[in-house]
């Protein structure tokens, strides 16, 4: 059983890595620190999964265009932020995160008629993958498995006036593939660069990518008209007019992340996300890709 | 060198997934082409207005005749003012386009000879002193038998303190006066609230349906709109509803709905219509254009887009005029008398 590796060697920090201490120290500060995975109790021994808390910010590059109301593709920054539960080892990985985006984007041609409007989005994901033995080896860890998917967005552009308003929710099932390669630095290194020299101790990394396409696509959006009749018949339902249609459009999502750990436990993930999806069906359609690049601390709490 | 390799691999693995997004997006339609601009503004009003049956519009008529005054080349403004003319073809104050540098308008007040003169009510009406609650401009008239409320727009802030305070202020008269006339609308939640006050029960006003199909008659079942009671005050005597061609869209709905109330008399002229509940879009090159998805039913199944017609027209004259006389004011108060 692989287990978080515990560096043997005090660190010697150089100046030129004063920002990799800042982060380290916020690391510093675990919830519970420990490095064991095995509890022992009177007559057993249990083995329990590491478990850590995820908590994240970076930026997210979106596009989208929604045919409803425009033929423009708008894009744009916005800023993300994300919590989840991690559960991981070698053998079965699981976790569920909340993840918030917002920013604002404009159609990008035409500066003269640039008419830019707000997106915020909500995604719900819980994912779980099981190792193939098989395929995997010390080095290389394959798993495959699924993950569901709640995404929500609230679109608002004045600009489009009474269409300005856009809320629709996408729920998919992701067949899920992951394949982490294991970095870790094994044994103690002397370096140097330009004139200072600096030691490189051992240390737990890994790099992995998670490929996840849609099994199943459902959303939630508006119909034909695109505005429900619900503002002249007096009964104010934002949903009026929705339609709910399964098996609709294609999504598909994608992991990079390189995961470095520290001796206590806890570890610094830095992350390139896509996501894109696209809805089907005989309505006009919505097409909407999303870059992240996200920094996210993980503290051990088991 | 390892790091430098492994991350060469990363980075070269990123604009494989940006090169996969062309799965996802169709090709960029924004485009400054007068042609491709016209042929998507005219499909869309072709697929989603909801008047072209009912006023009897032979769009591909219209499609012929403009798009010969499209070339290759033109301005900009001359493209705006050949879509412009276009959807003045639609004849409904519901329908424009926007671009930074203009607005096309369908003028529904010229319709019909002006009407109302706010200058003549302050004159010769109201005190010099008369209230102002949130929208409504009111005082008594007629030596204080008759209570006149002036709404010149919806601005969607009506509230029951504002008609709480005005019906309870008229409690007493023997009827009132709702002025109407040159109300362009606005929020249509206002359009409830106002009703609320006039109605003691759930009262079925009219029918609404949606657009569901790029066939001319292609629209989903009929829903009600109904008032339902709100706020502390009733006024259930005399209501005189008066109204012209500049009464449109959220004033056209309240004329609408309240003539199915038994104490209500409209009076003036015509409205200017505008019963259908505009949406918004955008075209290849930005601009913004907007047209009516609904059309509204009264419960006759009349469809009045056209305009909602008085119960008695009424036309402001101009001797009265000059002698500081408003025709429609006083044939309303000849009603309240009656």
């Amino acid at each position: 059983m692989d287990l978080i590796y515990i560096p043997l060697l005090p660190i010697n920090k150089p100046d030129f890595v004063k920002m990799k201490i800042l982060f380290t120290l916020l690391l510093l500060l675990p919830i519970q620190i420990s490095a064991q995975e095995v509890i022992q109790t009177d007559t057993t021994t249990k083995y329990v999964r590491p478990k850590y808390y995820e908590l994240g910010a970076g930026f997210n590059f979106s596009t989208f265009r929604d045919f409803a109301t425009s033929p423009l593709i708008y894009s744009g920054l916005g800023g993300q932020f994300v919590l989840g539960i991690l559960r991981k080892d070698n053998q079965i990985e699981s976790n569920f995160t909340v993840r918030f985006s917002s920013g604002v984007y404009t159609n990008s041609n035409y500066p003269d008629e640039r008419t830019p409007g707000s997106v915020s989005a909500v995604f719900l994901n819980y994912g779980r993958l099981y190792r193939i033995s098989s395929l995997s080896s010390d080095k290389w860890n394959f798993k495959v498995g699924g993950k569901i998917d709640l995404t929500g967005n609230l679109r608002q552009n004045q600009y489009l006036l009474n269409s300005g308003v856009g809320v629709e929710s996408f729920q998919t099932l992701f067949a899920s593939v992951k394949v982490t390669r294991d970095i870790s630095r094994k044994t103690f290194k002397e370096k140097k660069f330009l004139f200072f020299r600096y030691k490189r101790v051992p240390q737990k990394r890994e790099l992995s990518f998670q490929l996840n396409p849609s099994v199943i696509n459902n959303t939630f959006r508006n119909g034909y008209a695109y505005i429900g009749q619900s503002g002249v018949t007096g009964t104010n339902n934002l949903f009026d007019d929705y339609k709910f249609s399964t098996f609709s459009g294609f999504r598909i999502n994608t992991a990079l992340d390189y995961t470095r750990y520290l001796k206590n436990g806890n570890g610094i993930k830095f992350s390139y996300l896509w996501d894109a999806y696209k809805t089907g069906g005989s309505l006009p359609k919505f097409e909407m890709s999303h870059h992240i690049v996200q920094v996210a601390l993980l503290f051990r709490v088991k | 060198m390892i790091i430098m390799k492994r991350i060469t691999l990363v980075l070269l693995f990123i604009p494989v997934l940006f090169s996969c997004e062309t799965l996802f997006f169709e090709k960029d339609m924004e485009s400054r082409n007068p042609k491709e601009n016209f042929e998507y503004l005219w499909k869309e009003c072709n697929e989603k207005y909801a008047y072209m049956s009912y006023k009897q519009i032979n769009w591909n008529e219209v499609h012929d005749e403009y798009a010969a005054k499209i070339y290759d080349g033109m301005s900009d403004d001359s493209l705006f003012s050949v879509l412009g003319n276009m959807l003045n073809k639609l004849r409904d104050g519901h329908v424009n386009l926007k671009s930074k540098f203009n607005v096309s308008h369908y003028n529904i007040q010229k319709l019909g000879p002006e009407n109302f003169n706010f200058r003549l009510i302050e004159d010769h009406y109201l005190p010099d002193d008369y209230y102002v609650s949130g929208p409504f401009i009111h005082d008594f008239i007629s030596n204080n038998k008759v209570g006149y409320i002036r709404l010149s727009s919806f601005p969607g802030t009506i509230s029951n303190d504002n008609l709480d305070f005005v019906l309870a202020r008229y409690a007493n008269t023997q009827g009132i006066i709702l002025d109407l006339r040159e109300n362009g609308g606005g929020a249509t939640s206002d359009v409830f609230d106002l009703i609320g006050h006039f109605v003691t029960a759930k009262t079925h006003l009219y029918d609404s349906r949606l657009k569901s199909g790029s066939g001319f008659n292609d629209f989903k079942e009929t829903e009600a709109g109904y008032a339902e009671p709100r706020g502390k005050s009733r006024y259930l005597k005399k209501i005189m509803l008066l109204t012209d061609r500049g009464t449109f869209s959220a004033g056209s709905f309240t004329t609408l709905a309240m003539k199915e109330l038994p104490n209500v008399t409209v009076l003036g002229d015509t409205t200017g219509g505008g019963l259908g509940l505009p949406n918004g879009g955008q075209l290849p090159n930005g601009w913004i254009y907007r047209f009516s998805i609904t059309q509204t039913l009264d419960l006759a199944g009349n469809n009045y887009e056209s305009g909602v017609p008085p119960d008695i027209r009424v036309i402001l004259n101009n001797e009265d005029r000059n002698r500081g006389v408003d025709t429609v004011i006083e044939r309303a108060l000849a009603e309240i008398y009656k």
